[in-house]
């Protein structure tokens, strides 16, 4: 074999096989009759079925579709999908604020609160009069003065009052007198004998007077039946609660117009009455509540006002022009963590369901991290600054709140511009203009009004959109303000119509959704090929199960006969006669009660299936077995000593192989067939999972059903060319493999 | 004979007793809590005539569902045997009435589609026996298997839209019109009965018939292959007469085989047909138990479809011997 070549004994063959082709051959040559392999008589036989290759081919295309389609495919099978739209909806309102709120100065004054509930009612009735200032007693026996600050400001300030004399015509209780005990209690001093006399004779009928001495005694009937109270009547005199002051104390009191006046360094305040005038000494006067009709808005949207900040922006407005307060200056860096959390607030329904990732959120870190690190430690925090307040120039009763370096900080106002769910979350521009806006309805008295703006754009749940670097997503929208009367003054509603980011739900077939989106807002076409995913799969582990169990159980029970065999065919029985719909129903109605997670639910629904699917593997194993043991090849193996599980598995199961195949394929239609049914009845795989059947029952109610057809239709094909496909070519198989036998 | 069927039926009370021991366990391992919480609900229910704790003293008392699981099932058994199945929870009414409420209009139901489903799937099956490999073969074949693999809920949808939505010319569900029903005479009232079943009927006939179709064609086909047609062929017979005397009677035996067992699936209603068209058969019955968890019920009725299936295998194989005197019982 040394001059062994390759290239010449290929073209010797090459010649001889030329030879042969043209060589007559006679009746007899064996060689005239082409020998095939079993497998490939089989493969011959199964192509020559036209039905059968439409199976193969169907099902081909149908893996292709359900197992590839999904990586050419851009959606994902929970994926949601949004759109933008034009979307009318009530976006803020105007209010011209009549109502006046108190902004606390001194959160530790405890104070009456019936008095400061009438403080609203209490202005309306000064501004009616033109009082610039108004006192009431509080229950509580402080004194309350109301002062006005200027326009819109008011000031609420306690103090505490003690009687300390009284002048005019003052009326001293002197005791009560029982009439029907004649007898009277005296408060004081007693008057004797005769003063009851006199006062038994006259205590008659209501009330009246009587003399007695040199002095003129007033009754009244008192708190119980037939007793009067008894009142000594002192005209021009003064008359002292404790330690009497002197004349020149007497003297300030009575002199005209004396409302208040100081007296040894004490005040000291005049309240008229009807006949008397009664002194109190006054305590010290602490302001507590500054009411207002203006509300503030920052010149930077959002940014949080402190009270402090509110109060002495409010005190200073008619006064020195100056406060200092708590304030954050750094607003850039405010502005900056409000976009960051706003990111980062949308991040987990953007990106991923996946409760993992919102765990870890890294979007909410880096905007922080690229500020740099000085910016970091400032931050948006509160620090003590001075601010100056003046009115403004530009629009009346408007006050404007600057920094020191003269920035405009915020601005005070009595119309009210705010979100429609009141939140404070406009620019000023927009407030402006709005502003604007009503105030001009309001002087034409117009009922609606419209404008244009560019508003920030709103996601599906109406919160404002970002991009990436943290900016808001601005739009032009149309505003339609109207007005709409309500209790406590007009209300302008203003409808924004703006391009909102919206869940695409139910849409039409369009160029990127083929099939359109379903009520989640999910590619139908993405789900049609993952619930082909799922129903495929369903159907292999479900038909795998079922082997797997029959053959064992047919394997041990015709290879053993006897009593195995009895058990286990009494076990087939069993299963045969168990009601495979109705206990599936049971199992997925159980899963239902239990809220089992879904892939769970997947699995146990395919054991279910395959644990109540195997008898008729097994009996159709234990048949083919039972006529196969008694033939030549398995004495002849057992004659050579083979273990038994060797002749099981290797000699036995090889030549059920054929039917079971058949079995199987055929196996597979009916289970896709059964797992659909159970999805479509809501008891099979569950939502978010897709799968045909349950993709069918989402669209099928009598109001969908017409509009979805194009929904429902492909997908109840689909499932309808899977088993019929497997059926064809399970049909084909089993011709294929024994072409005589029974179909 | 007799012996043989003795013995079946002893043989077939066995494998209902381990098939319901199946069943029993199912529901036995029913989650506590579940069973708790559907009788609180029953017992809260308008027209609920007994407490929560009366409803699980009941079911305790009949199901013995606090006892082991062993003594638990002969508890059952025992009521079971003397017919007393205990109050369905999710109907309010003995198990027992609920069945013969319902029973007939399933029962109906099946008997016209058997007719239905014989006379379309045995002539076209002969049909298709007679021209093997022909078109109209070609075609009955593409035809069964395409019923055989119709969902029957997407079946049900399509003739909904075609016929109720489209045409307008059935109602979606339901087994009477009730805008009309009360009005009319005691025929009306039959004939608009008869118009809600035509849809289900419809339904049920497609979906069978290929079976059956199926394997009338395959005993055509095997008994046209043996020696007698061809004799008779080859001595002159009409071949109307070879196919419809010769051929066909010898089918027939195995066709009445296949048709006797399933006589008394007549009563066994169908579950998914009869929920989605809203008629009021066993099948809906059962179905809206199975899903509330109605045990009695649900006990009740896979008791009785567990009954149907053995005596109808019974059935089956005596009919098969009672008209093909080559098979001998043993």
């Amino acid at each position: 074999m040394a001059s062994y070549n390759l290239n010449e004994i290929l073209k010797q063959r090459a010649a001889l096989k030329k030879q042969d082709e043209n060589k007559e051959m006679d009746l007899g040559d064996t060689a005239r009759v082409k020998v095939l392999s079993p497998m490939r008589q089989v493969m011959k036989r199964f192509l020559r079925n036209r039905l059968a290759i439409f199976g193969s081919v169907t099902l081909i295309i149908m893996f292709a579709f359900a197992f590839l389609g999904p990586l050419f495919y851009p959606y994902g099978e929970d994926e949601t999908q949004y759109k933008y739209d034009m979307m009318v909806s009530s976006y803020a309102f105007v209010q011209k604020r009549i109502e006046y709120t108190g902004f606390n100065l001194n959160p530790e004054v405890k104070y009456n609160r019936n008095v400061v509930a009438k403080t609203n009612s209490n202005i309306n009735v000064m501004e009616a009069a033109g009082q610039q200032e108004m006192r009431t007693f509080g229950a509580d026996g402080m004194v309350y003065d109301l002062e006005k600050l200027g326009d819109n400001i008011y000031l609420l300030s306690q103090y505490s009052a003690e009687k300390v004399a009284a002048f005019g015509t003052v009326r001293e209780p002197i005791g009560v007198y029982k009439s029907l005990g004649r007898t009277l209690d005296f408060e004081n001093e007693d008057l004797g004998e005769e003063f009851v006399a006199a006062a038994a004779a006259s205590c008659k009928g209501k009330n009246g007077s009587f003399e007695f001495g040199d002095a003129t005694y007033e009754f009244e009937p008192g708190k119980e039946k037939k007793t009067y109270n008894i009142y000594r009547v002192a005209e021009e005199s003064f008359q002292y609660e404790s330690a009497a002051l002197g004349e020149a104390f007497e003297a300030l009191a009575q002199a005209e117009d004396a409302e208040t006046f100081e007296f040894n360094g004490h005040s000291y305040l005049n309240v008229p009455g009807a006949e008397s005038t009664e002194v109190y000494e006054m305590g010290e006067k602490t302001p507590f509540l500054v009411y207002s009709t203006l509300s503030f808005d920052s010149y930077v949207t959002s940014l949080p006002l402190t009270d402090s900040f509110k109060t002495n922006a409010l005190l200073a407005a008619y006064g020195e022009g100056s406060f200092e307060a708590e304030a954050i200056l750094n607003t850039d860096a405010f502005q900056a963590e409000a976009a960051a959390r706003a990111i980062a607030a949308q991040q987990p329904t953007h990106v991923d369901v996946d409760p993992a990732a919102e765990g870890e959120a890294p979007e909410t870190e880096a905007p922080e991290e690229t500020e740099g690190d000085e910016q970091v430690e400032e931050g948006a925090v509160y620090v003590n600054a001075k601010f100056t307040i003046a009115p403004s120039e530009e629009r009346e009763g408007v006050f404007v709140v600057s920094t020191e370096d003269g920035k405009p900080y915020a601005e005070l106002n009595t119309m009210v511009v705010r979100r429609y769910n009141g939140d404070d979350t406009m620019d000023l521009d927009l407030k402006h203009a709005l502003r604007d806006t009503v105030t001009e309805m309001m002087t034409t008295k117009t009922q609606s009004a419209t404008m244009q703006f560019s508003i920030p754009e709103q996601d599906e749940k109406g919160r404002s959109v970002y991009d990436e670097e943290g900016q808001l997503q601005y739009a032009e929208s149309t505003m339609t303000v109207r007005r709409q009367s309500g209790q406590e003054g007009d209300n302008y509603i203003v409808d924004a119509s703006q391009r909102r980011h919206l869940i695409d739900k139910f849409a039409a077939p369009t160029k990127e959704h083929v099939m359109g989106t379903d009520g989640d807002g999910f590619d139908v076409l993405a789900r049609i090929m993952y619930g082909g995913r799922i129903s495929l799969m369903v159907g292999f582990v479900v038909v795998f199960i079922e082997c797997f169990l029959g053959i064992i159980m047919g394997g041990l029970a015709g290879f053993f006969g006897g009593w195995v065999d009895t058990v286990v065919m009494r076990l087939v029985d069993i299963f045969y006669c168990l009601p495979f719909m109705p206990i599936m129903i049971i199992v997925g109605a159980m899963m239902d009660a239990s809220r089992m997670n879904v892939r769970l639910r997947l699995f146990i629904l395919m054991a279910a299936m395959g644990i109540m699917g195997w008898a008729y593997i097994a009996r159709l194993v234990r048949g083919q077995i039972l006529s196969l043991r008694e033939q030549e090849f398995m004495t002849a193996a057992e004659a050579t000593g083979l273990p038994v599980s060797r002749r099981i598995f290797r000699h036995l199961v090889p030549n059920v192989m054929p039917q079971l195949i058949v079995s199987a394929t055929m196996g597979l239609g009916s289970t896709i067939l059964s797992e659909s049914t159970l999805s479509f009845l809501g008891l099979g795989v569950k939502h978010p999972m897709a799968t045909w059947g349950s993709m069918i029952n989402s669209v099928s109610s009598a109001a969908a059903m017409e509009h979805y057809a194009y929904i429902w239709i492909p997908v109840g094909l689909l499932i309808c060319f899977t088993v019929i496909a497997f059926n064809f070519v399970g049909d084909g198989l089993r011709d294929a493999f024994d072409p005589k036998a029974k179909r | 004979m007799l012996k043989y069927s003795i013995k079946r039926l002893l043989y077939s009370a066995i494998i209902l007793f381990f098939v319901m021991f199946i069943i029993y366990t199912l529901m036995y391992v029913m989650p506590g809590n579940y069973v708790q919480t559907k009788a609180m609900e029953l017992a809260t229910k308008p027209g609920a005539t007994k407490s929560a704790d009366e409803w699980l003293a009941d079911l305790n008392r009949q199901y013995g569902m606090d006892q082991g699981i062993i003594s638990g099932y002969f508890t059952w058994l025992k009521s079971a045997v003397k017919l007393d199945f205990g109050d369905s929870w999710k109907w309010n009414k003995a198990c027992t009435q609920v069945f013969s409420e319902r029973i007939w209009y399933s029962f109906a139901l099946n008997v016209i589609t058997m007719f239905f489903q014989i006379i379309i799937a045995i002539p076209l099956g002969i049909h298709a026996a007679r021209k093997q490999y022909g078109f109209s073969d070609y075609f009955a074949t593409v035809f069964s298997m395409v019923c055989i693999s119709m969902p029957s809920f997407f079946l049900i949808t399509l003739l909904k839209l075609i016929f109720a939505v489209k045409l307008k010319w059935f109602d979606l569900t339901g087994m009477i019109d009730p805008r009309i029903h009360d009005s009319l005479s005691d025929f009306g009232k039959f004939l608009d009965v008869a118009k809600h079943y035509v849809l289900p009927v419809i339904t049920i006939t497609i979906i069978s018939i290929g079976g059956l179709m199926r394997y009338t064609r395959t005993n055509m086909l095997e008994v046209l292959s043996s020696d007698y047609i061809r004799t008779a062929r080859a001595k002159g017979v009409p071949e109307r007469k070879v196919i419809y005397s010769h051929a066909f009677r010898n089918t027939l035996i195995t066709l009445i085989t296949i048709l006797g067992g399933s006589l008394v699936s007549l009563f066994s209603g169908a579950i998914i047909t009869e929920q989605l068209f809203g008629l009021t058969g066993i099948g809906q019955a059962s179905y809206q138990s199975m899903v509330v968890g109605d045990i009695p019920f649900t006990m009740f009725y896979l008791a009785f479809i567990s009954l149907l299936t053995l005596l109808g295998n019974l059935l089956a194989d005596l009919l098969y011997a009672a008209a093909d005197p080559r098979v001998r019982l043993a």
